[in-house]
């Protein structure tokens, strides 16, 4: 019978906290999502539909354990009470999905809600970085795919939803993922999913953000004829093969769907070749050869600063700060930057907005990855005046010689070339780019 | 690196979801008035689902039969978008067979289901009030070799006082993928739901080993009304009729079976 709860209704949850329905926002196949008040607050209410469990008590025992344990990061919408009435009925309470945010397969139809490419490297950065967190937790999200998370395409966040799948790694919840994005082994198996599952989807999901194709959906895909189960089950799972697999040529893009030929040369070189790694053969058959959450920031956090706007507008991607032709057909102009930060292993354009994180000094936990440590500012009053702002809680340090000024938080110092920056351990030195 | 804008929508393969509807004269008045506008909002509804579809391209085509059948959209199935319901008539027989003939010429990718991509194992919804004036049974058998036929998630609307549910149950393949209902209204909602949830389950990759089954269609949409499947699910033939095994002689039952000494004539 229905599930449904009227507008004004009045419930009590586990915390004892009064709640009162306000409207319905949204309806999906598990549940209805509602806006509530809940004890005086605005927030959200899921409330399921009945019989969509696999074992109903084992997922309120896992739901409620979410709960205890708190969310990872302010990344995840997290359950954080839950209202359960008689008749069985059940839901959970989190907060509301703030303005500004789409779901992430709307961004698949729609690509150009990203303002800028950039922005599309950013979302791909903070949603690696949450599940970069959340299994460092011991969790398994079990059900990474494009309708599980929303993104603000204004400013590359990302929230992730449905946080009741996450279970702790190893826990046989009855999920097994969304079809596209699980990985060969759970299609050809049907096996738990794991952490290294969980790493399969994220790279389908990195690469439908970035090339927005499907990196297995080539001419075998399209010249399919029907796609049924069998064939799907061919395709994603006993015999997937990438799109752009240097030696496996069978599976190349369908020329009618261009995305990922258009964008897939531009890339840069480090860029191409994680996606490379992480669709090898190797890695579709054996999970632990997959690239880790880690490995994916350090490629991200530099393929972000790597992005340069040439001056008729387009977005070109300068690797080790090389000079190169802007690739706009009808541009043709050479885009190179005055300056460039040498790190470990790679340079970067050292222009307006150009940010170091606290992983690009060094080893450091999950949960500070993406801690902001530096930013590149343009002058208000000439763009070709750059300063640093120290975007971190702890002062660090420019020198020039033998001379080193602190940098307090939030304070901005003039760009110098040949000074360095001290962060942490690593000095990273500021070069003129001839 | 190409502009966003330069970058087009992500591929996604074809979901065709076909209506083979009754637009006999049994039809006429309030039925086909009520099938007219239940049709308009499932058009609706689908545009909503085709508009956020991130993993199929939805596209919509509709027989209709009677004396003859016809398609609405005589060069195949078109999307969503380009798609504005215009109301049908209601007159003639019910040419059930023709309609299946028709059906199975167009259900292959030389006709009606080519396109740049593959696509999905179509979703096909029947509806009727009546029974075949021909020999459906014949077309049935034949439709039944063609994979995209007999491989479809299949639905089945019987509609009105006295439609064939037998008949529907045949045509999608279990009782239980057939929605059974004298309530037009009932009629209406379902035929949007059950629209919705066939075309959002069939247009979802499936790497089990199963299709989807009208039936599990017909469950996802009553799981988004509060109707009772009970009463919309008809129950064809579950328990054979049999005789009961009495003892023969006169009088010798009294005391196995009572009947209603009240009963009035
Ligand atoms: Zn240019």
């Amino acid at each position: 019978m229905g599930a449904g709860l009227e507008a004004g209704a009045s419930l009590r949850t586990k915390f004892n906290k009064e709640i009162r329905v306000v409207k319905q926002l949204g309806d999906g196949s598990q549940g209805i999502v509602y806006a509530i008040d809940y004890d005086g607050r605005p927030m959200a209410l899921k409330w399921y539909r009945p019989n969509v469990f696999y074992d109903r008590q084992k997922f309120i025992d896992n739901l409620r354990n979410n709960i205890m344990s708190g969310k990872p990061t302010d990344d995840f919408l997290w359950p954080v009470d839950m209202v359960e009435v008689m008749g069985g009925s059940f839901g959970y309470v989190m907060d509301l999905r703030p303005e500004g945010f789409v779901e992430a397969r709307e961004l698949f139809l729609h690509p150009n809600l990203f303002p800028s490419y950039r922005r599309a490297i950013d979302a791909c950065m903070n949603v690696v970085s949450a599940f970069n967190v959340l299994h460092s937790k011991g969790y398994c999200y079990q059900d990474v795919s494009g309708g599980n998370f929303f993104v603000n395409p204004h400013s590359g966040q990302v929230l992730i939803c449905d946080n009741d799948n996450v279970a702790p790694a190893g826990i046989d919840t009855g999920i097994r993922g969304t079809p596209r994005f699980m990985a060969p082994e759970i299609v050809v198996e049907n096996s738990v999913p794991s952490v290294q599952s969980d790493r399969h989807s994220l790279a389908v999901l990195m690469f439908m953000m970035l090339c927005v194709q499907h990196p297995l959906e080539g001419v075998r895909f399209t010249k399919a004829g029907s796609l049924d189960p069998t064939m799907q089950k061919r395709l994603y799972g006993i015999e997937p093969v990438f799109i752009m697999d240097p030696d496996i040529t069978t599976n190349r893009p369908d020329p009618a769907f261009p995305n990922a030929l258009k964008v897939w040369p531009c890339l840069p070189e480090h860029m191409r070749r994680i996606f490379l790694r992480a669709f090898s053969q190797n890695a579709l058959k054996n999970p632990n050869r997959r690239p880790s959450e880690m490995d994916w920031i350090r490629e991200l956090v530099r393929f972000r600063s790597e992005v340069v706007n040439c001056v008729c507008g387009n977005e070109v991607f300068l690797e080790n700060a090389r000079p190169r032709t802007c690739d706009k057909p009808s541009c043709g102009r050479r885009v190179g930057t005055a300056l460039r930060a040498d790190l470990p292993g790679y340079s970067l354009p050292f222009v307006d907005d150009t940010r170091i994180y606290r992983c690009q000094t060094g080893v450091c936990d999950a949960n500070v990855a993406l801690e902001p440590l530096v930013w590149v500012l343009a002058s208000r009053e000439r763009p070709d005046v750059l300063g640093v702002r120290n975007v971190s809680r702890a002062p660090w340090g420019v020198s020039q010689g033998a001379s080193i000024h602190m940098v307090a938080p939030r304070q901005t110092v003039m760009v110098i070339p040949d000074m360095e920056l001290r962060l942490n351990e690593e000095r990273i030195h500021i070069s003129r780019n001839v | 690196m190409p502009h966003m804008d330069d970058l087009g929508a992500m591929m996604r393969p074809d979901l065709h979801v076909f209506y083979v509807l009754d637009t006999s004269g049994s039809m006429q008045n309030k039925p086909i008035g009520v099938l007219n506008r239940a049709m308009e909002s499932t058009v609706d509804a689908l545009k909503q689902v085709a508009a956020h579809h991130s993993d199929a391209n939805v596209k919509i085509a509709v027989l209709e039969f009677n004396s003859t059948c016809r398609w609405i959209n005589p060069n195949g199935p078109e999307y969503l978008d380009d798609f504005f319901w215009s109301d049908l008539v209601a007159a003639g027989k019910t040419e059930v067979g023709a309609a299946l003939r028709e059906l199975d010429s167009k259900l292959s990718r030389s006709a009606f289901l080519n396109s740049m991509t593959s696509a999905f194992l179509p979703v096909i919804i029947f509806m009727t009030d009546g029974f075949a004036t021909d020999d459906y049974e014949r077309e049935l058998q034949k439709i039944m070799r063609n994979r995209w036929f007999s491989k479809a998630t299949r639905v089945g609307f019987a509609i009105g006082r006295n439609p064939d549910t037998e008949m529907i149950a045949k045509l999608v393949g279990s009782s239980e993928a057939v929605i059974r209902t004298e309530d037009l209204g009932v009629f209406a909602r379902l035929l949007r739901f059950v629209s919705v949830s066939a075309s959002t389950l069939a247009g979802n990759s499936h790497t089990r080993d199963a299709e989807i089954s009208g039936a599990e269609a017909v469950r996802a949409g009553l799981n988004m009304t509060d109707i009772d499947p009970g009463e919309v699910i008809p129950v064809i033939n579950t328990v054979d009729f049999q005789t009961p095994q009495i003892d023969a002689r006169p009088g010798s039952a009294d005391k196995a079976f009572t009947w209603d000494d009240q009963r009035e004539w």
